[in-house]
This record gives C-alpha cells, structure tokens and sequence, in this order.
C-alpha cells in the first residue's frame, strides 16, 4: 500500500510546472542557463523521471529523504524539526476535541430536543460549514486583538520559555484545530448514542436500579463509543492536514506551515517528505481503528 | 402437578389498582393500558395471558417504572408492596426498589444483556448496588448465582461475555441477575418465547425451582396457555389493555366466563402439543386510538349483541374469585366447541 501511495505522491509532484530552478530564476540572480543546468545535475533532476522515483524510493526507504532544495539541509531534520509543534497542536486538538465532542454528544442525546441538543446541532452545521481560516481570523481578532487575552500568533513570545506562555499560545489554534471534529464526532456519538439508549440491555440495567449516571455513562456510553472511536482515529490522522491551514493563520512553526513555505519554494523534497509522512500516519491510525475496535468490542477478535 | 390455591387470607405482596398508560404517537394518543389492578400474593405465580399488543409488557413495565416518559404517560389509583405505597411514576425513589424488591427478566435474552461488558460484571454491579458488597465479594457471590442458575464452570465464565453462551444460558444469566437482588416479586416477561422448546421447559422448571426455594412471587407475561396451565396459581387474561377475565387457573380452564377466553383456550394447542402462539381468532384488535364506546371485542365476539356495543362491561364477579368482564358471561359456557 505504501508502494502505491508513493508512486501517487511522485507522480503528483511531477506533474507539477516549474522546478526548483525556477525559484533560482526568479530570484533574478541567476539567469545564466548553464549554471542552472549544473544546478539541475546536481540535485539529479537532468535523469528521467523512473530514474529520479527509483533512486528517490530506494533512499526513503532507508529513512533517506533527500536534502532540501531551499535549506540546504537533509529532509529529515527539517521536518523532524518542526514535528514537535505540529504534535503539540494535534495532541491539544484532539484532547480538546474528544472531551467537547464527548460531553456534547452524550448529553444531546439524554436531553433530546432540549435546548442544549439544538445548539449542539447548530453549532456543528456553522463547525462543519465555517472555513477554517475566517473562524481563525475571527478569534485572533475578538480574543487577541480586540480583547488582549491570548497572543496571536506563533509558539511562545520571544524570550520567553514559560509553560503558561506556552499553553497560552496553543488555545486559540487548539481551538481552531478541533473545532470540526468536535462537530462532527458530536453529531456522530450522539446518533449512536440514541440507538443505545433505546436498546435492551439499558433497559435491564435500568431495571437491576443502576443509577441512571451508570446506565449512560458505563451501559449506553460503552456501546456508543465503538463505531464513534473508530471514527476519530481515523480522523486522527486527518488532523495533519487540517493543520495546514490553521498553522498557517496562526504562524505555528509546524509541518503544516512548513508545507506552505516548502510549496512556495518548490522545495520538493521536503513536500514530498511531508507527503509521504501523512500517508503513513493515514495507515497507522487505520491500523489502530482496528486495534481499538477489536478492544472496545469482545465479539471481534482477531485470531 | 399441584396447583396451590391463592392464599387470599395473607395479605397480599403487591397490589396494583387502576393503571393507566397511553402513547403520545403521530396519529394521537394511544391507550396501552386502560384501568388494570392486579394483587399478587405471598409465592404466588400470577399468569397475565393475551395476545401481542394487549398491555402485557407495558403493565409490566410500569410496576418498575420504566414506562418510557415522556412519550409514555403513567398513572395508578395505588401500588402497594408489603402494604407500604411505592413511589408515584415519575417520583424519586425507584432506583433503590428496582432489582431489589422487584426485578424483571425479559423476552430477549439475546438483546438484553450488555454486550460489551463481562457477565460477571453485569450481576456484580446488582450485588454492588443494592447488597452493599465489594466488587470482589460481589464477583464472588456473582458465581454462586451462576452456579444456582446451572452455568457450568461458573468461576471460569465470570469473565466472558455474553456471546459467548448459548440463548437459554443467556436467560439463565438474566435470571441470576434477577435473583442477586434476592427480590420479593420476579416479573417474567416471556422468558421462554425466544428460545428452543426443550430450552424453554428448562427456564421455567429453573424459575419454579427458585421460588420453591426463596418463596418469591412470580409474574408471569405469557402467549402461552400451555405454558400458564402448568405454573400459575391465577390467570388474568388481558385484552386491548384491560383485564377481562381472572379466575385461579384451574377455574379458568374448566370454566371460561369471558368468550374470548374461550376462544384462547380454543385455539391454544394442546399440553402435548408444539407449542404455537395463540392466532385463531378472527379479526384485529381494536386500534388503540379510537377504543370503541362498548366492549372492545365485541368485533369479534361470536355472543355481541348490541347492548355490548353501546357499554363496556365492568369487570365483575362472575364465581368465587373468578372475575369476567362479559354482559353475557352466564353464556360462555354454551358457546360450544371448547375443549
Ligand atoms: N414506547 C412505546 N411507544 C408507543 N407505543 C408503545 C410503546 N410501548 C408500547 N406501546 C404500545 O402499547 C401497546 C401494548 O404494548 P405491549 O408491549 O404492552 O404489548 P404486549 O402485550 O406485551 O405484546 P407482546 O405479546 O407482543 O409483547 C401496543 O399497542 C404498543 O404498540
Ligand atoms: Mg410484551
């Protein structure tokens, strides 16, 4: 499969118009077609196109990605440079996410049709329908801008090495981040939690005299979650390119913005490094749908 | 086997007098239950009998409380255990009486246990709730339950879910489950209409078995005439959500005084016979939106005259302790072709 999804990433990069020595034209320092030629030799673009996926392939496989057209330097540091802050965000997205989307699910399901189940529904059409980028813009402006309670943008303030900088700095992408997942999981635990509530087996544990925070939280929740958990970590991996545009908003020095630059650049080493990385958090977070799958649910077992 | 007259000198156990359940649905409100009242004595086993869509369930339902609200709306003159009065529907109180003083098993074996937890876990957590014990005394008391329920290797299957054993064991469970709260009245809601026919004979010997020991008594909600002739002290026969007719069961079976009873006993198989569900009557029920004005099987009564479509008959005492709600229940007898 990553085989496949290699060849996909190749060819889309290909396919592209213009290379790297493009950038160097329009530079405008360099304009002699020599030493652009000598350029194109050196980063081995002058080799046919199954050549440059073969070599390219061999070397990735070894953990070899290449070196950066723009930066000079290997493939692999730049991104694994600017992992930890793209993880960061993830990490606090998809707390934040899955604790919002846990809450609003269950309790728009037990209180169905009350007001609190409504505003969840419309809050998930606006979190579903709203572009990442206004919703960013518009918390920068009331909540940094205007109101002065968090920064705008970027990491941490410079100088600065506290943790509730930090923390402070990752609220506001957090939030932007998450926003769609905690629509859509909300929605979706809440359906499953319906069938749940009207099923049997909460019957019975009503009628054993389970209290009724036990019979939502432990009887109906359990059930609800597995089609639900599978779902996230799917959308986990999604995560990473819903980044892109929130890191970009939010000047957070992650793989999402780096991605951006490396576009600019044409630095295609690196976008294909941070391809080829997506795709195998893709087949990672499939692989541990099916693991939690198997967990949450003792009638699948995997022999 | 023996049938034990109903021990109508002690004070009864439960009573119930005057339940009332409709559904709010789309077309308007349907009545479930219209007016029934039931008393169960001290070991006693009450059979309600009648065909599907009768109020058995919800009847049921409601001495828990679990009648779903808001769509379902509930009410009782009274309802009484040991003399005191339960809460109202709706009140606070339930949970602490649920699995406790009354417990249920239903239809559904498959359905109704948890899926995704241990069966160990699902009769620990009565055991937790409501007889104070540890999780590890309850686990514990957990497969002894099981064992008197006859699961084999009963301490090896606490730990297993419940797809993992057959239907009939699965009631079994359901029953232990019952059982932990040591309750002084067991509703069983068909626990036998899901299951194999030899399986079926097992449950409701193993029921029987558990009361003889622990002198609760029994509810049981049943298609099955056959099945009623066997275990219940008292029969009340239910239709379109009312009580028509209740006798002791050897009374009832000798002596109908409601016509549709005596068309159930007509169509019910035989004692040796597979056991089939009651269909044999011509005609539907009554749709429970638009009850008519008069009696509500008088559609299908071979006896209907018209003063049954104008009043509906109260039920009346018909016998010594026999109680029919028929204009024309001096008739019954006369209908011809029972068994
Ligand atoms: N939650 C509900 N919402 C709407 N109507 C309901 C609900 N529960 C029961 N009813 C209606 O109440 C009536 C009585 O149902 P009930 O389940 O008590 O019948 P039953 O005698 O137990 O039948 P069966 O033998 O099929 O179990 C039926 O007409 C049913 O449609
Ligand atoms: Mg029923």
């Amino acid at each position: 499969m990553m085989l496949g999804i290699s060849v996909i990433i190749f060819g889309i990069i290909q396919a592209a118009p213009g290379g790297p020595e493009t950038m160097l034209l329009q530079s405008g320092r360099i304009v002699d077609p020599e030493v652009i030629e000598a350029y194109r030799v050196r980063l081995g673009l002058d080799q046919p196109v199954p050549v440059q996926y073969v070599r390219w392939l061999g070397a990735a496989a070894t953990g070899d990605l290449g070196q950066s057209f723009a930066r000079n330097r290997p493939v692999k540091d730049v991104i694994f440079e600017h992992l930890p802050a793209s993880l960061e965000l993830m990490g606090a997205a998809f707390v934040l996410a899955a604790i919002m989307a846990l809450l609003l699910g269950v309790v728009s399901a037990v209180r169905q049709y009350s007001w609190i189940d409504h505003l969840g529904t419309g809050f998930s059409f606006a979190g579903i329908a709203m572009p990442v980028f206004w919703f960013g813009l518009i918390l920068q402006l009331v909540f940094a801008v205007r109101l002065g309670w968090l920064p705008v943008s970027g990491r941490q303030t410079v100088g600065m090495n506290s943790f509730t900088d930090h923390a402070a700095h990752l609220v506001l992408p957090g939030i932007v981040l998450s926003l769609r997942y905690v629509a859509g999981w909300s929605r979706y635990l809440r359906s499953s939690m319906l069938g749940a509530l009207r099923s049997d087996f909460v019957r019975t544990a009503r009628a054993k005299g389970l209290s009724e925070r036990r019979v939502v939280w432990v009887h109906a929740l359990r059930n609800a979650m597995i089609p639900v958990v599978s779902v996230m970590a799917l959308d986990t991996a999604g995560l990473f390119s819903g980044a892109i545009i929130t890191e970009t908003v939010f000047s957070w020095p992650g793989i999402g913005r780096l991605f951006v630059v490396a576009m600019t650049q044409r630095d295609y080493p690196v976008l294909m490094g941070i391809l080829l990385l997506g795709s195998l958090m893709v087949i990672l977070f499939n692989l541990v749908a099916d693991l939690l799958y198997g967990w949450l649910d003792p009638r699948i077992r995997y022999e | 086997m023996s049938v034990s007259t109903p021990q109508v000198s002690e004070a009864p156990v439960l009573v119930l007098e005057d339940l009332r359940v409709s559904f709010r649905t789309d077309e308007g409100d349907a009545e479930a239950v219209r007016g029934v009242s039931l008393s169960l004595g001290p070991g006693e086993s009450l059979a309600i009998v009648g065909e599907s869509g009768s109020g058995k369930t919800v009847t049921a339902l409601s001495l828990l409380d679990l009648v779903p609200r808001p769509v379902g709306r509930t009410t009782w003159e009274a309802l009484r255990l040991h003399g005191e009065p339960l809460p109202g529907p709706g009140d606070r109180g339930w949970e602490g009486l649920r699995g406790r003083r009354i417990a249920m098993v239903f239809q559904d074996p498959m359905t109704s246990l948890n899926p995704v937890m241990t069966v160990g876990d699902q009769i620990a957590e009565v055991l937790v709730r409501h007889m104070d014990l540890s999780r590890k005394a309850a686990l514990e008391e957990a497969r002894n339950l099981l064992a008197q329920v006859r699961i084999p290797e009963p301490a090896r299957r606490l730990a297993d879910h419940p797809h993992e054993f057959s239907g009939g064991q699965r009631q079994r469970i359901m029953i232990a489950m019952a059982l932990a709260g040591a309750p002084d009245v067991l509703i069983a809601d068909e626990p036998t209409t899901a299951l194999d026919v030899t399986v079926q004979a097992q449950i409701v010997g193993l029921i029987r078995d558990l009361q003889r020991a622990s002198g609760m008594s029994i509810l049981w909600i049943t298609h099955d005439l056959g099945l009623v002739a066997g275990l219940a002290d008292r029969v009340a026969v239910m239709y379109a959500g009312r009580v028509v007719e209740e006798a002791r069961a050897t009374d009832l079976f000798r002596s109908p005084a409601h016509p549709y009873t005596a068309l159930l006993l007509r169509s019910a198989p035989r004692l040796d016979g597979a056991l089939e569900r009651l269909a044999a009557i011509d005609g539907q029920p009554p749709s429970l939106l638009s009850l008519p004005s008069g009696c509500a099987f008088a559609d299908r009564c071979p006896l209907a005259e018209a003063r049954c479509r104008e009043a509906d008959p109260e039920l009346r005492e018909v016998g010594s302790a026999h109680l029919a709600a028929c204009w024309r229940s001096d008739e019954v007898a006369r209908m011809g072709g029972g068994r």
